[in-house]
């Protein structure tokens, strides 16, 4: 009973902190609902996942648009990358309350053109992939730009790569305006140019085919390196790493290829630690995903329900030995008749 | 640990509920002999947790 007592006691002390805090977050960010949620502190410690480099989708989050919004001038052409070198270091900060400390020399103009193209994008439709063949070749005028990143060819890369092509029609088959598409673009080497689009039904033969032969995974490694190349916070764990897990998606508002480094906002979906069970839950979420307003917050991939299923196929693989194990130990042998049919 | 029939009857209605709810939560993953397993045992967890409990409110009343 004292402990109730007590946790009531706490709940009624916070209430006023907690209406201030509302009520300030309020004035900042009038109508808008996503500002509001950010500056409530909603879903951030669950989303950044203190604890250790799991599967959860690493979402840079994006200062709000409300507060940058008004501040937009209009930009004849922006700059795609500009050099390290030429950049000016000291830019003036935005008046963001959630500037974010390590600022990438392009970012600043990304972050208004990124902020520009929020306000003006229509929503997208749906996904569809697409070939590669050279850093920056990809077709203009799309929603949203992702890339699928294989750092090495392997089973999971093969199932990953299955799915994602069952799924996902061919961006030549798509009849939709091109700015309500998010094209997932696949690396493939040049010398594969006219790729023909996979099958709906495309075996795991198929596949492992056209990654052994044809996928480039040198341009999928430049582009972790773009990723990594003054890493946002959310990523800094994992270009830390070896980058040999995988596989991964990046999204990303403009074509990235030939971007480095990449300024925030972007999506960054990391797969190293779910089973390939658990793939198509997960590609389903990711369309789900891109499909928000803020592709980039991560909400339906930081979902209790993925990584519930995700832990039990866990569990379910560390069973396999052990049932593999007693099938070896236990051997059944029918008896067969003289003329080779099971008896009745 | 006893394990008198009530019991495994038990375990045994409580991961076909499992199963079931599994299978309308993720309708795309098969269920093959390594899940069932694990379904089976996360049934046996939750009845232990369960008898267990029950003893406690018990012996206090």
């Amino acid at each position: 009973m004292r402990h109730f007592i007590f946790v009531f006691a706490l709940l009624f002390m916070s209430a006023p902190a907690l209406a201030d805090r509302a009520s300030e977050c309020r004035r900042q960010c009038g109508e808008d609902a996503a500002c509001y949620r950010r500056c409530m502190g909603y879903f951030s410690d669950y989303r950044r996942g203190g604890g250790g480099h799991y599967y959860r989708p690493r979402a840079y989050r994006q200062a709000p648009s409300s507060l940058n919004a008004p501040k937009i001038e209009p930009e004849a052409n922006a700059p795609k990358a500009e050099p390290q070198a030429s950049a000016p270091r000291e830019e003036p900060q935005t008046n963001a309350p959630r500037a974010e400390p390590q600022a990438p020399t392009a970012k600043a103009p990304a972050k208004r053109r990124s902020a520009k193209k929020d306000l003006a994008r229509p929503s997208i439709l749906g996904t569809a992939y697409d070939f590669l063949y050279a850093p920056g070749a990809e077709t203009e005028g799309y929603g949203l730009y992702s890339y699928v990143i294989l750092p090495r060819p392997s089973e999971r890369a093969v199932a990953f790569l299955r799915e994602l092509v069952g799924r996902f029609p061919a961006a030549s088959d798509v009849s939709a305006a091109k700015e309500r598409i998010n094209v997932l673009y696949i690396p493939t080497k040049a010398s594969a140019r006219g790729q023909a689009a996979f099958p709906a039904d495309a075996g795991p033969t198929v596949v492992k085919a056209f990654l052994n032969k044809n996928y480039d995974f040198a341009m999928a490694q430049r582009l972790l390196f773009h990723l990594c190349d003054k890493p946002a916070p959310t990523v800094e764990q994992l270009c830390a790493n070896d980058l040999s897990g995988g596989p991964y998606l990046l999204t990303y508002a403009t074509k990235v290829s030939d971007l480095s480094p990449l300024p925030p906002p972007f999506l960054f979906v990391d797969l190293t630690n779910v089973r390939p069970r658990a793939f198509p839950l997960f590609v389903a979420a990711y369309a789900a995903q891109v499909k928000r307003p803020e592709f980039s917050d991560g909400a339906r991939l930081a979902d209790f329900r993925l990584q519930l299923v995700n832990i039990v196929l866990t569990a379910a693989d560390w069973v396999q030995p052990v049932s593999a194990a007693v099938a070896d130990i236990a051997h059944f042998a029918e008896a067969k008749k003289s003329d080779g049919e099971a008896p009745k | 640990m006893k394990l008198s029939l009530p019991r495994v009857v038990a375990v045994f209605l409580l991961a076909i509920a499992l199963g079931a709810a599994f299978s309308f939560a993720y309708p795309s993953v098969d269920i093959d002999a390594a899940l069932a397993t694990v379904i089976v045992l996360l049934a046996l967890a939750a009845e232990s947790l369960a008898a267990f409990i029950y003893r406690r409110v018990v012996n206090r009343g």
